[in-house]
């Protein structure tokens, strides 16, 4: 729907009084402006009573844990951010480099123009998860040494060697790394070839042909050539709300995609004209996923791009993909407007055994939830669903579904931050540093935002990007690593108080792609049902936990657990108990058990390892 | 000084060359404006321009004459005849302007004006009048150029700094305008209409916030002016502030209950909360009263699509299609009645002009700059 100027309303109002006026305003004889008596004051809407949400669980509170944690590393970016460049990076993220349980976390530095001609910067720091929960600063062990302007991140075992391997996107140059054991790392990048070109953003992994082997999708955001950029405030292209700020997107020629078919030895083809998702219009590519949105079992692909339509390209199981995006409703805004689309993610946030989609958005556009109704397509219930007035003064990026409680049901949070400094001048309004949002799950299908209660809005306000999700300390609560553009990271600690059970899964193909990235978990708990996607990259160019974590509420186990690996089988287990991380091996069932420390007030489920594995069965 | 005793001056310049035995004089003629006798003095005119049909003072006398009587649409010919007997004339051209301004010919009334300024720059009333006329044909970049002089000579003119506003903010040069109605509201810090005015020009800057308080202090000092809750009402509706937009909008149909875009936008809200039966009356009610707003045939479509209504949502979409096609909301939602009614053939159709008209903004409009574009509803 077309937001006009109010002047498009009103200017016709004053038109028609010039002649009356002419006297007075040519010959001075003008009398005083006449004045309209002033009726009583009108009556006030009653407030409308709230929502009675007692039934609801408490809200966990967060805590910044950073500094304590030891990431002090600054991300990388110019104070002034003259040119677009300056406003797009970067990417966080959650791995388990050397496959010691404890997560380790990747943060892309960034870099500015005047330290890209010299080089760059190390694209990511790495940080090692310590057993006393410290972190520590590994880059430089870890061969992660690459210079240059780190954008996102995207994490999956490639080679199938067991061992999580890292790639990362960037300005002229991307980086691919490979996991040697114990958090080294071999670049590898020229000779996999998927060191790429041009502006890249998001990147995600997906097994698209069920090969065995995870392919690679690169979003590319705009031509800038580095000798030739684009002058801050030079043009219309390069102002905003009255400011002089930095160029683009529009004005700027976007740049098409890449997507690398592993040939699974070690090398890459890039096949993006072959495989239809080459983006020959030039889109601006930022956030990228791969997800199974119809249930069919071959991972499609879903591209937010900036200011324009998003691409959702079904898979059309034969090595090309069809993009679907306007024809099932993703695209655009529900009035058919194009947005600009930043970090995305999918979830069953209503429990209806389907993918909804949600993607965050530029000022003035408020995030979209897009409800997935099969073969109907989405309708886009931002409005209804309440996720989309209290985005709506902000820029949001970092995002994702994530069950903070525990309680079966999947809520929301999205990582704001401006990308002009200069917006700051205008006395009103949006700032550069912006808070963060955290949506409640009211299991009504629709949305409480919570950030006061979560104590996220009594932060510092930061211009943030990447959010990357995942139980950092084996707890059963779901933590956020955010990166603040120019400042060190946030670790945001999730103190949930409630008793609620929960589970996690770490799956391991054998089959399928070693990371089983696309594989889609389906639990049965308490009479809820519940499923999640493995994932190689989501919310805004960052990483999740691989593991896939699922609130129990107050199921103490779960009925049944189905497994759907990317190779296609599927296997089910039966009578699981909670609280537990399992790691589960493609046709294999159970390997390993580790307990979760018991639910606040509650009473632990698994008291000790399982020694014995947990037999499948397969279909 | 006044434009009647400049035409009087001009003729006495020139009457002594224009005087015969046979006809009425023209010390007659004026005789007989001095006692008010228009009448009189305007046959007297017409008795010594028809003796001497080669005196232009005597035609431009009784241009003056007719229109002192306010028959300006008789002295505008009377004008062209002294100006085509003698281009020179002083004074007439700005008597012709004056006469074509007062019949509301905007547009004629340039050419006159203009030539009046070039022969005297320095008028602040030929660059009043010239800047009104250029206001008046809407060519308001131009009344921008010719009022800033008359605007800043009498600061204290707080309706033609108004002009001279409204002008800015029809040329969309929204700085200049909130100078202006800055500079009103300090002469007259309650002026419902300079504080709306800012409010339309911070918003056409982009400036939704900073436009409320206007407009919030245009609805605190004028309470019943026409427009003013609605324009605040659509200021809270650009910022999704639908509770506050709901309160002002309600306020507007206080005061004028058939204000159908009033009517319009509240079943809008509605429907943004997800209440199409509150919702759908009250657009029925907006498109009831008047048959353009777009808006309100939008959500109808959308409302009727939901309840499978096809024919009946087909009809509105339709509707809101033809109000503005350039839009893609309507091609859009039209794409996807079509797709539900089984018809990919014409689902495919809509798509495309969605494509097409994004595809065409990206060409023309910097989308991430400045201000949304103005287009009709």
């Amino acid at each position: 729907m077309p937001v006009h100027s109010l002047k498009f309303f009103l200017s016709r109002v004053f038109a028609c009084a010039l002649i009356l006026l002419t006297p007075h305003l040519v010959f001075g004889q003008a009398a005083g402006p006449q004045r309209v008596p002033i009726p009583p004051p009108l009556a006030k809407n009653a407030s409308k009573p709230k929502t009675d949400r007692s039934s609801l669980p408490q809200i966990p509170i967060f805590k910044d844990v950073a500094k304590q944690l030891g990431l002090t590393v600054s991300h990388i970016a110019a104070p002034e951010a003259h040119y677009i460049i300056d406003s797009t990076s970067g990417g966080s993220g959650l791995f388990d480099c050397d496959d010691d349980g404890r997560l380790d976390i990747v943060l892309i530095n960034g870099s500015t123009v005047e330290r890209l001609r010299d080089g760059g910067d190390p694209m990511v720091t790495l940080y090692h998860q310590e057993p006393d929960g410290t972190f520590k600063d590994i880059t430089a062990a870890a061969g992660l040494t690459r210079k240059g302007w780190g954008m996102g991140v995207a994490v999956a075992d490639y080679d199938n060697d067991g061992k999580l391997d890292l790639f990362v996107t960037g300005y002229t140059g991307s980086a691919l790394y490979r996991n040697l054991g114990n958090c080294k790392f071999e670049d590898v990048t020229d000779k996999a070839g998927v060191r790429g070109s041009g502006f890249m953003t998001g990147a995600a992994w997906g097994d698209y042909d069920r090969d065995g082997y995870v392919d690679l999708f690169v979003s590319r955001y705009l031509r800038l050539d580095l000798n030739h950029l684009p002058q801050f405030g030079s043009n219309k292209f390069c102002r905003y709300k009255g400011i002089l700020v930095q160029c683009g997107p529009w004005g700027l020629e976007g740049e098409s995609d890449f997507l690398y078919h592993n040939r699974g030895d070690g090398t890459f083809e890039e096949v993006s004209v072959k495989a239809g998702v080459h983006n020959d219009s030039g889109y601006y590519g930022l956030g990228v996923m791969w997800l199974d949105y119809d249930d069919d079992g071959w991972p499609d692909l879903l591209v937010a791009n900036d200011s324009v339509s998003n691409y959702l390209y079904h898979n059309n199981h034969n090595g090309t993909f069809t993009d679907v995006g306007m024809l099932t409703g993703v695209a655009l805004s529900g009035d058919g407007m194009e947005l600009g689309n930043m970090g995305v993610d999918w979830g069953d946030y209503d429990h209806s055994g389907r993918l909804s989609f949600f993607v965050t958005h530029f000022e003035d556009q408020p995030n979209s939830l897009y409800r997935n109704m099969g073969a109907k397509g989405f309708d886009d219930v931002s409005w209804t669903s309440g996720v989309g007035q209290p985005s709506e003064p902000y820029v949001g990026w970092g995002t994702g579904f994530f069950d903070m409680d525990n309680d079966t049901w999947l809520d929301l949070f999205i990582a704001n931050g401006h990308v002009y400094p200069q917006i700051d001048q205008i006395d009103a309004g949006p700032r550069y540093r912006e808070p963060m949002l955290l949506h409640r799950n009211n299991r009504d299908g629709t949305f409480d935002e919570v950030s006061k209660e979560a104590g996220l809005q009594a932060m510092p306000l930061k211009s943030r990007r990447g959010a990357a999700f995942g139980d950092i300390f084996n707890t059963g609560n779901i933590d956020i690593v955010v990166l603040n553009v120019g400042e060190p990271p946030s670790v945001l600690l999730n103190m949930n108080p409630n008793p609620y059970h929960r589970v996690l899964f770490k799956l391991i193909g054998t089959k399928s792609n070693r990371a089983a990235i696309g594989a889609r978990v389906t639990i049965s708990a308490g009479g809820v049902r519940q499923f999640s996607e493995v994932r190689g990259g989501s919310s805004y160019l960052s990483q999740n936990d691989l593991r896939l974590h699922f609130g129990l509420g107050t199921a103490s186990k779960i009925d049944f657990v189905e497994i759907r690996w990317p190779s296609g089988a599927t296997e089910t287990l039966q009578n699981i108990p909670a609280d537990a991380i399992y790691t589960i091996v493609e046709g294999s069932g159970i390997r390993q058990t580790t307990p979760l420390p018991p639910p606040i007030g509650g009473k632990p489920a698994v008291s000790q390892r399982l020694t014995k594995p947990m037999a499948p069965t397969a279909k | 000084m006044n434009i009647y005793k400049l035409a009087c001056i001009a003729f006495a310049l020139v009457s002594p060359l224009l005087v015969t035995a046979q006809t009425p004089t023209p010390s007659q003629a004026l005789a007989l404006e001095q006692e008010g006798k228009l009448a009189e003095a305007e046959q007297t005119w017409r008795q010594i321009a028809q003796a001497n049909p080669q005196d232009a003072a005597a035609f431009a006398s009784l241009g003056l004459a007719l229109s002192k009587q306010g028959k300006y649409d008789q002295a505008v010919p009377a004008y062209k005849k002294a100006i085509a007997l003698n281009p020179k004339l002083p004074g007439v051209h700005l008597n012709w302007g004056l006469a074509e301004f007062k019949q509301a010919h905007f547009e004629a009334a340039l050419v006159p004006l203009s030539a009046a300024l070039a022969t005297d720059p320095q008028n602040i009333q030929v660059r009043t009048l010239l800047g009104l006329s250029c206001y008046g044909a809407k060519r308001f970049a131009e009344a921008v150029k010719y009022l800033d002089l008359p605007a800043k000579s009498d600061p204290i003119n707080t309706e033609l700094q108004g002009v001279l506003a409204q002008s800015c903010l029809s040329a969309k040069q929204y700085s200049c305008a909130l100078a202006e109605f800055r500079q009103i509201l300090e002469h007259d810090p309650n002026s419902a209409a300079a504080h709306m005015l800012s409010g339309e020009a911070l918003d056409g800057l982009g400036r939704t916030v900073e436009a409320i308080p206007e407009f919030e202090a245009a609805a605190k000092a004028a309470p019943r002016e026409p427009n003013v809750h609605f324009g605040l009402g659509y200021l809270y509706w650009k910022q999704h502030k639908y509770d506050e937009a709901q309160t002002a909008f309600e306020a507007e149909l206080s005061i004028d209950p058939a204000h159908a875009q009033a009517l319009a936008y509240l079943g809008d809200i509605e429907l943004k909360k997800n209440d199409p039966a509150k919702s759908l009356p009250l657009l029925q009610k907006a498109i009831q009263i008047r048959n353009d707003v777009r808006i309100a045939y939008l959500d109808i479509g959308a409302i009727l699509s939901d309840q499978k209504k096809y024919p009946e949502a087909l009809a509105a979409l339709q509707r809101a299609e033809k109000l503005d096609p350039a839009q893609p909301d309507a091609h859009y939602r039209l794409a996807r009645l079509y797709r539900a009614m089984g018809n990919p053939a014409a689902a495919q159709r809509e798509f495309a002009k969605v494509n097409d008209l994004h595809e065409k903004a990206e060409d023309l409009v910097p989308k991430m700059s400045a201000a949304p574009p103005s287009s009709p509803q």
